[in-house]
Protein backbone atom coordinates (compact mmCIF):
# COMPACT_ATOMS: atom_id res chain seq x y z
CA UNK A 1 0.00 0.00 0.00
CA UNK A 2 1.24 3.76 0.10
CA UNK A 3 3.99 3.88 1.69
CA UNK A 4 3.45 7.75 1.97
CA UNK A 5 1.85 7.47 5.75
CA UNK A 6 -0.25 11.02 6.06
CA UNK A 7 0.42 12.28 9.61
CA UNK A 8 -1.54 14.71 12.21
CA UNK A 9 -0.27 16.14 14.27
CA UNK A 10 -3.00 17.64 16.89
CA UNK A 11 -1.41 20.35 19.26
CA UNK A 12 1.26 22.47 17.89
CA UNK A 13 2.16 24.78 20.92
CA UNK A 14 5.07 22.11 22.17
CA UNK A 15 8.78 22.16 21.02
CA UNK A 16 8.46 18.17 20.83
CA UNK A 17 5.48 17.74 18.21
CA UNK A 18 6.94 20.97 16.20
CA UNK A 19 10.33 19.24 16.19
CA UNK A 20 8.45 16.22 14.70
CA UNK A 21 5.52 18.13 12.53
CA UNK A 22 9.15 19.52 10.86
CA UNK A 23 11.10 16.74 10.34
CA UNK A 24 7.82 14.69 9.20
CA UNK A 25 6.70 17.54 6.33
CA UNK A 26 10.10 16.89 4.97
CA UNK A 27 8.76 13.36 3.27
CA UNK A 28 5.55 12.73 4.26
CA UNK A 29 2.07 15.04 4.10
CA UNK A 30 1.41 16.53 7.84
CA UNK A 31 -2.06 17.84 9.14
CA UNK A 32 -1.40 20.32 11.45
CA UNK A 33 -4.13 21.28 14.10
CA UNK A 34 -4.10 23.60 17.43
CA UNK A 35 -7.03 25.08 18.77
CA UNK A 36 -4.86 28.04 19.02
CA UNK A 37 -4.65 29.88 15.74
CA UNK A 38 -1.72 32.15 16.18
CA UNK A 39 0.60 29.58 17.45
CA UNK A 40 -0.79 27.21 14.70
CA UNK A 41 0.20 29.61 11.85
CA UNK A 42 3.17 30.89 13.41
CA UNK A 43 4.42 26.86 13.38
CA UNK A 44 3.01 26.92 9.78
CA UNK A 45 4.72 29.24 8.72
CA UNK A 46 8.28 28.47 10.13
CA UNK A 47 7.97 24.55 8.68
CA UNK A 48 7.38 26.63 5.34
CA UNK A 49 10.34 28.98 5.59
CA UNK A 50 12.65 26.26 6.84
CA UNK A 51 11.70 23.60 4.10
CA UNK A 52 10.16 25.00 1.05
CA UNK A 53 8.81 22.04 -0.35
CA UNK A 54 7.37 20.72 3.08
CA UNK A 55 3.88 19.06 2.80
CA UNK A 56 2.36 20.40 5.78
CA UNK A 57 -0.96 21.74 5.91
CA UNK A 58 -3.24 23.64 7.91
CA UNK A 59 -6.51 22.23 9.41
CA UNK A 60 -9.48 23.46 10.93
CA UNK A 61 -11.16 20.55 12.31
CA UNK A 62 -9.26 17.99 14.15
CA UNK A 63 -12.03 14.89 13.44
CA UNK A 64 -10.82 15.71 9.72
CA UNK A 65 -7.14 15.68 10.04
CA UNK A 66 -7.41 12.62 11.76
CA UNK A 67 -9.59 10.78 9.18
CA UNK A 68 -7.74 11.90 6.59
CA UNK A 69 -4.01 10.70 8.78
CA UNK A 70 -2.92 7.03 8.74
CA UNK A 71 -0.71 8.05 12.09
CA UNK A 72 -2.26 10.72 14.80
CA UNK A 73 0.15 12.19 16.73
CA UNK A 74 -1.03 13.58 20.19
CA UNK A 75 0.49 16.58 21.81
CA UNK A 76 0.81 16.42 25.59
CA UNK A 77 -1.84 19.44 25.91
CA UNK A 78 -4.26 17.27 23.17
CA UNK A 79 -3.72 14.24 24.94
CA UNK A 80 -5.61 15.58 28.12
CA UNK A 81 -8.17 17.52 25.95
CA UNK A 82 -11.16 15.39 26.70
CA UNK A 83 -13.24 17.49 23.58
CA UNK A 84 -10.59 16.74 21.36
CA UNK A 85 -10.36 13.33 22.22
CA UNK A 86 -14.01 12.19 21.79
CA UNK A 87 -13.65 14.11 18.23
CA UNK A 88 -11.57 12.04 17.11
CA UNK A 89 -11.93 9.00 18.78
CA UNK A 90 -14.07 7.30 15.90
CA UNK A 91 -11.68 8.30 13.04
CA UNK A 92 -8.67 6.92 14.93
CA UNK A 93 -10.06 3.30 14.78
CA UNK A 94 -7.26 0.92 13.17
CA UNK A 95 -4.66 3.73 13.53
CA UNK A 96 -1.78 4.18 15.33
CA UNK A 97 -1.90 7.12 17.85
CA UNK A 98 1.23 8.52 19.10
CA UNK A 99 0.73 10.16 22.48
CA UNK A 100 4.17 12.57 23.23
CA UNK A 101 4.33 12.76 26.62
CA UNK A 102 6.33 15.28 29.17
CA UNK A 103 9.66 14.24 30.73
CA UNK A 104 8.48 11.47 33.26
CA UNK A 105 9.89 9.03 35.35
CA UNK A 106 10.13 5.53 34.01
CA UNK A 107 8.38 4.29 36.85
CA UNK A 108 5.00 5.57 36.49
CA UNK A 109 4.86 4.96 32.04
CA UNK A 110 2.35 2.36 31.99
CA UNK A 111 -0.70 4.18 33.58
CA UNK A 112 -1.04 6.69 30.70
CA UNK A 113 -0.50 4.71 28.32
CA UNK A 114 -3.61 2.51 29.99
CA UNK A 115 -5.70 5.84 30.08
CA UNK A 116 -5.05 6.73 26.23
CA UNK A 117 -5.41 3.30 25.24
CA UNK A 118 -9.00 3.38 27.17
CA UNK A 119 -9.89 6.71 25.21
CA UNK A 120 -9.03 4.96 21.90
CA UNK A 121 -9.93 1.16 22.11
CA UNK A 122 -9.65 -0.06 18.62
CA UNK A 123 -6.53 2.21 17.92
CA UNK A 124 -2.78 1.31 18.34
CA UNK A 125 -1.53 3.89 20.95
CA UNK A 126 2.00 4.59 21.24
CA UNK A 127 3.16 6.42 24.27
CA UNK A 128 6.74 8.53 23.98
CA UNK A 129 8.36 10.54 26.48
CA UNK A 130 12.31 11.45 27.72
CA UNK A 131 13.00 9.86 31.03
CA UNK A 132 13.64 12.81 34.05
CA UNK A 133 16.26 10.24 35.28
CA UNK A 134 18.03 9.81 32.47
CA UNK A 135 19.70 12.53 30.37
CA UNK A 136 21.49 11.04 27.36
CA UNK A 137 18.50 12.39 25.67
CA UNK A 138 17.09 9.10 24.67
CA UNK A 139 13.29 8.90 24.36
CA UNK A 140 11.63 5.66 25.24
CA UNK A 141 8.81 4.53 23.37
CA UNK A 142 5.98 2.00 24.84
CA UNK A 143 2.81 0.38 23.34
CA UNK A 144 0.55 -2.80 23.55
CA UNK A 145 1.06 -3.05 19.47
CA UNK A 146 4.51 -4.47 18.78
CA UNK A 147 4.18 -3.14 15.04
CA UNK A 148 2.95 0.07 16.33
CA UNK A 149 5.76 0.60 18.40
CA UNK A 150 8.32 -0.32 16.20
CA UNK A 151 7.05 1.70 12.98
CA UNK A 152 7.44 4.79 15.09
CA UNK A 153 10.95 3.54 16.13
CA UNK A 154 12.09 3.44 12.48
CA UNK A 155 10.12 6.67 12.10
CA UNK A 156 12.05 7.90 15.00
CA UNK A 157 14.89 6.61 13.88
CA UNK A 158 14.81 8.31 10.38
CA UNK A 159 14.39 11.60 11.33
CA UNK A 160 17.54 11.26 13.70
CA UNK A 161 15.90 11.04 16.86
CA UNK A 162 17.52 8.38 19.63
CA UNK A 163 14.91 5.85 20.61
CA UNK A 164 14.47 2.44 23.02
CA UNK A 165 11.56 0.82 23.21
CA UNK A 166 10.72 -0.41 26.87
CA UNK B 1 -19.94 7.03 8.37
CA UNK B 2 -21.08 3.30 8.01
CA UNK B 3 -24.36 4.09 6.29
CA UNK B 4 -23.51 2.57 2.95
CA UNK B 5 -21.53 -0.34 4.35
CA UNK B 6 -24.64 -1.68 6.59
CA UNK B 7 -26.52 -0.92 3.46
CA UNK B 8 -24.70 -3.14 1.33
CA UNK B 9 -24.55 -6.05 4.47
CA UNK B 10 -28.20 -5.64 5.03
CA UNK B 11 -29.06 -6.74 1.52
CA UNK B 12 -27.14 -9.77 1.67
CA UNK B 13 -27.11 -10.83 5.21
CA UNK B 14 -28.63 -9.84 8.53
CA UNK B 15 -26.47 -8.62 11.50
CA UNK B 16 -27.79 -8.27 14.75
CA UNK B 17 -27.35 -4.56 16.45
CA UNK B 18 -24.41 -6.41 18.34
CA UNK B 19 -22.37 -7.43 15.59
CA UNK B 20 -22.68 -3.69 13.85
CA UNK B 21 -21.79 -2.72 16.62
CA UNK B 22 -18.52 -5.08 16.99
CA UNK B 23 -18.37 -4.50 13.12
CA UNK B 24 -17.42 -1.12 12.94
CA UNK B 25 -14.15 -2.06 15.67
CA UNK B 26 -12.84 -3.48 12.55
CA UNK B 27 -12.63 -0.55 9.55
CA UNK B 28 -10.63 1.72 9.33
CA UNK B 29 -12.03 5.40 8.61
CA UNK B 30 -9.81 7.03 5.79
CA UNK B 31 -10.45 10.30 4.34
CA UNK B 32 -8.90 10.14 0.69
CA UNK B 33 -8.86 13.45 -1.40
CA UNK B 34 -9.03 13.55 -5.29
CA UNK B 35 -6.18 12.17 -7.18
CA UNK B 36 -4.30 10.80 -3.81
CA UNK B 37 -3.65 7.41 -3.80
CA UNK B 38 -4.54 4.11 -1.78
CA UNK B 39 -2.52 1.95 -3.63
CA UNK B 40 0.70 2.62 -5.51
CA UNK B 41 1.64 -0.27 -8.28
CA UNK B 42 4.72 -2.28 -6.76
CA UNK B 43 3.55 -2.36 -3.59
CA UNK B 44 1.48 -5.16 -1.37
CA UNK B 45 -2.27 -4.04 -1.24
CA UNK B 46 -2.88 -4.46 2.38
CA UNK B 47 -6.30 -3.26 2.33
CA UNK B 48 -9.78 -3.93 0.79
CA UNK B 49 -11.87 -0.82 0.69
CA UNK B 50 -15.25 0.24 1.06
CA UNK B 51 -16.36 3.40 -0.66
CA UNK B 52 -18.63 5.27 1.38
CA UNK B 53 -18.13 8.21 -0.49
CA UNK B 54 -16.32 9.30 -3.68
CA UNK B 55 -15.29 7.42 -6.80
CA UNK B 56 -11.91 5.50 -7.45
CA UNK B 57 -10.59 3.87 -10.04
CA UNK B 58 -8.01 0.82 -10.06
CA UNK B 59 -5.68 0.91 -13.52
CA UNK B 60 -2.44 -0.36 -14.65
CA UNK B 61 0.37 1.38 -16.82
CA UNK B 62 2.07 -0.39 -19.76
CA UNK B 63 5.24 0.53 -21.13
CA UNK B 64 4.25 2.94 -23.36
CA UNK B 65 2.90 5.04 -19.83
CA UNK B 66 -0.63 4.02 -20.92
CA UNK B 67 -3.66 3.70 -18.22
CA UNK B 68 -5.73 0.83 -18.68
CA UNK B 69 -8.69 1.05 -15.96
CA UNK B 70 -9.82 -2.15 -14.31
CA UNK B 71 -12.32 -0.86 -12.27
CA UNK B 72 -14.22 2.02 -10.74
CA UNK B 73 -15.80 2.15 -7.60
CA UNK B 74 -18.53 4.11 -6.48
CA UNK B 75 -20.63 4.51 -2.95
CA UNK B 76 -21.31 0.89 -1.77
CA UNK B 77 -18.61 -0.82 -3.67
CA UNK B 78 -15.38 -2.33 -2.56
CA UNK B 79 -12.25 -1.91 -4.18
CA UNK B 80 -8.95 -3.84 -4.03
CA UNK B 81 -5.90 -6.10 -5.65
CA UNK B 82 -7.58 -9.30 -4.76
CA UNK B 83 -4.72 -10.81 -5.96
CA UNK B 84 -2.33 -8.74 -4.25
CA UNK B 85 -4.37 -8.69 -0.88
CA UNK B 86 -4.78 -12.46 -0.41
CA UNK B 87 -1.25 -13.66 -1.49
CA UNK B 88 0.73 -10.82 0.00
CA UNK B 89 2.26 -10.24 -3.57
CA UNK B 90 3.19 -6.81 -5.40
CA UNK B 91 0.30 -4.92 -7.14
CA UNK B 92 0.03 -4.08 -10.86
CA UNK B 93 -2.58 -1.97 -10.11
CA UNK B 94 -2.99 2.01 -9.03
CA UNK B 95 -6.20 2.59 -7.10
CA UNK B 96 -6.90 6.44 -7.14
CA UNK B 97 -9.36 8.50 -5.94
CA UNK B 98 -11.55 10.48 -8.99
CA UNK B 99 -13.21 12.43 -6.01
CA UNK B 100 -12.88 13.26 -2.57
CA UNK B 101 -13.72 10.61 -0.95
CA UNK B 102 -14.56 8.52 2.45
CA UNK B 103 -13.65 4.78 2.98
CA UNK B 104 -13.48 2.06 5.55
CA UNK B 105 -10.53 0.07 4.90
CA UNK B 106 -10.28 -3.35 6.10
CA UNK B 107 -6.86 -5.18 6.73
CA UNK B 108 -6.42 -9.16 5.79
CA UNK B 109 -5.53 -9.98 9.49
CA UNK B 110 -9.35 -7.37 10.22
CA UNK B 111 -11.30 -9.33 7.58
CA UNK B 112 -9.85 -12.61 9.22
CA UNK B 113 -11.30 -11.89 12.60
CA UNK B 114 -13.74 -10.64 11.73
CA UNK B 115 -15.28 -13.24 9.64
CA UNK B 116 -14.21 -15.61 12.49
CA UNK B 117 -16.34 -13.28 14.98
CA UNK B 118 -19.21 -12.72 13.15
CA UNK B 119 -20.06 -15.64 10.58
CA UNK B 120 -22.82 -13.87 8.86
CA UNK B 121 -19.62 -11.68 7.75
CA UNK B 122 -17.92 -14.49 6.12
CA UNK B 123 -21.36 -15.27 4.04
CA UNK B 124 -21.58 -11.27 3.22
CA UNK B 125 -17.86 -12.04 2.05
CA UNK B 126 -18.73 -15.07 0.41
CA UNK B 127 -21.93 -13.43 -1.48
CA UNK B 128 -19.47 -10.64 -2.63
CA UNK B 129 -16.82 -12.72 -4.52
CA UNK B 130 -19.47 -14.39 -5.62
CA UNK B 131 -20.65 -11.14 -7.77
CA UNK B 132 -16.97 -9.94 -8.61
CA UNK B 133 -16.59 -13.30 -10.19
CA UNK B 134 -19.82 -12.78 -12.72
CA UNK B 135 -19.24 -9.60 -13.23
CA UNK B 136 -15.90 -10.15 -14.20
CA UNK B 137 -17.15 -12.66 -16.45
CA UNK B 138 -19.66 -10.09 -18.16
CA UNK B 139 -16.87 -7.74 -18.67
CA UNK B 140 -14.41 -10.69 -20.42
CA UNK B 141 -17.80 -11.34 -22.82
CA UNK B 142 -18.24 -7.94 -23.31
CA UNK B 143 -14.36 -7.48 -24.78
CA UNK B 144 -14.58 -10.02 -26.32
CA UNK B 145 -18.28 -10.17 -28.40
CA UNK B 146 -19.86 -6.86 -28.06
CA UNK B 147 -18.99 -3.91 -30.32
CA UNK B 148 -18.11 -0.28 -29.07
CA UNK B 149 -21.46 1.09 -29.34
CA UNK B 150 -22.78 -1.98 -27.56
CA UNK B 151 -19.83 -1.88 -24.66
CA UNK B 152 -20.80 2.06 -23.90
CA UNK B 153 -24.31 1.52 -24.27
CA UNK B 154 -24.57 -1.05 -21.74
CA UNK B 155 -22.30 0.14 -18.92
CA UNK B 156 -24.44 3.60 -19.23
CA UNK B 157 -27.76 0.92 -19.01
CA UNK B 158 -26.08 -0.90 -15.91
CA UNK B 159 -23.88 1.62 -14.38
CA UNK B 160 -24.88 5.18 -14.87
CA UNK B 161 -23.73 6.70 -11.95
CA UNK B 162 -20.46 6.06 -13.22
CA UNK B 163 -20.82 7.30 -16.75
CA UNK B 164 -22.15 10.23 -15.71
CA UNK B 165 -18.92 11.16 -13.15
CA UNK B 166 -16.06 9.98 -14.91
CA UNK B 167 -14.05 11.68 -17.56
CA UNK B 168 -14.69 10.31 -20.82
CA UNK B 169 -10.90 9.41 -21.79
CA UNK B 170 -11.60 7.05 -18.66
CA UNK B 171 -14.85 5.51 -19.67
CA UNK B 172 -12.84 4.85 -23.08
CA UNK B 173 -9.91 2.96 -20.97
CA UNK B 174 -12.31 0.70 -19.31
CA UNK B 175 -13.69 -0.42 -22.44
CA UNK B 176 -10.53 -0.53 -23.97
CA UNK B 177 -11.40 1.77 -26.49
CA UNK B 178 -9.58 4.40 -28.05
CA UNK B 179 -10.56 8.41 -26.85
CA UNK B 180 -11.48 9.72 -30.33
CA UNK B 181 -13.49 5.91 -31.06
CA UNK B 182 -15.56 6.71 -27.83
CA UNK B 183 -16.13 10.35 -28.53
CA UNK B 184 -17.18 8.56 -32.25
CA UNK B 185 -19.77 6.54 -30.89
CA UNK B 186 -21.15 8.67 -28.51
CA UNK B 187 -21.76 11.26 -31.39
CA UNK B 188 -23.60 8.87 -33.38
CA UNK B 189 -25.73 7.32 -30.21
CA UNK B 190 -26.85 11.15 -29.73
CA UNK B 191 -27.19 11.98 -33.65
CA UNK B 192 -29.44 8.89 -33.48
CA UNK B 193 -31.27 9.57 -30.20
CA UNK B 194 -32.03 13.50 -32.12
CA UNK B 195 -34.55 11.98 -34.97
Amino acid sequence: MSNRRTFAVLGVSESNSIFLAKQIAKTNPVLLFDHDAVVLNTVYSQILSEYSNAKAEIMICPTNASWEADVIILSNAAATDGNLIEKIRNVATGKIVLFLENKKNTINFESTLDKLQHFFPFSKVVQSFESAVDYNNSLFLNGNDKEAVKTILTLFTSIGLKANIL
Amino acid sequence: MFQQLFKSIQEKVILTPEEMELCKTFFIPKKLRKKQTLLQEGDICIYNAFVEKGILRSFSMDEKGNEHIVQFAIEGWWITDLSSFLTNSNSIYTIEALEDSELLLLTTEAREALMDKIPMFERYQRLLLQNAYIANQARINSALTETAEEKYTNLGLAYPGIVQRVPQHMIASYLGLKPETLSRVRKQINTRSSF
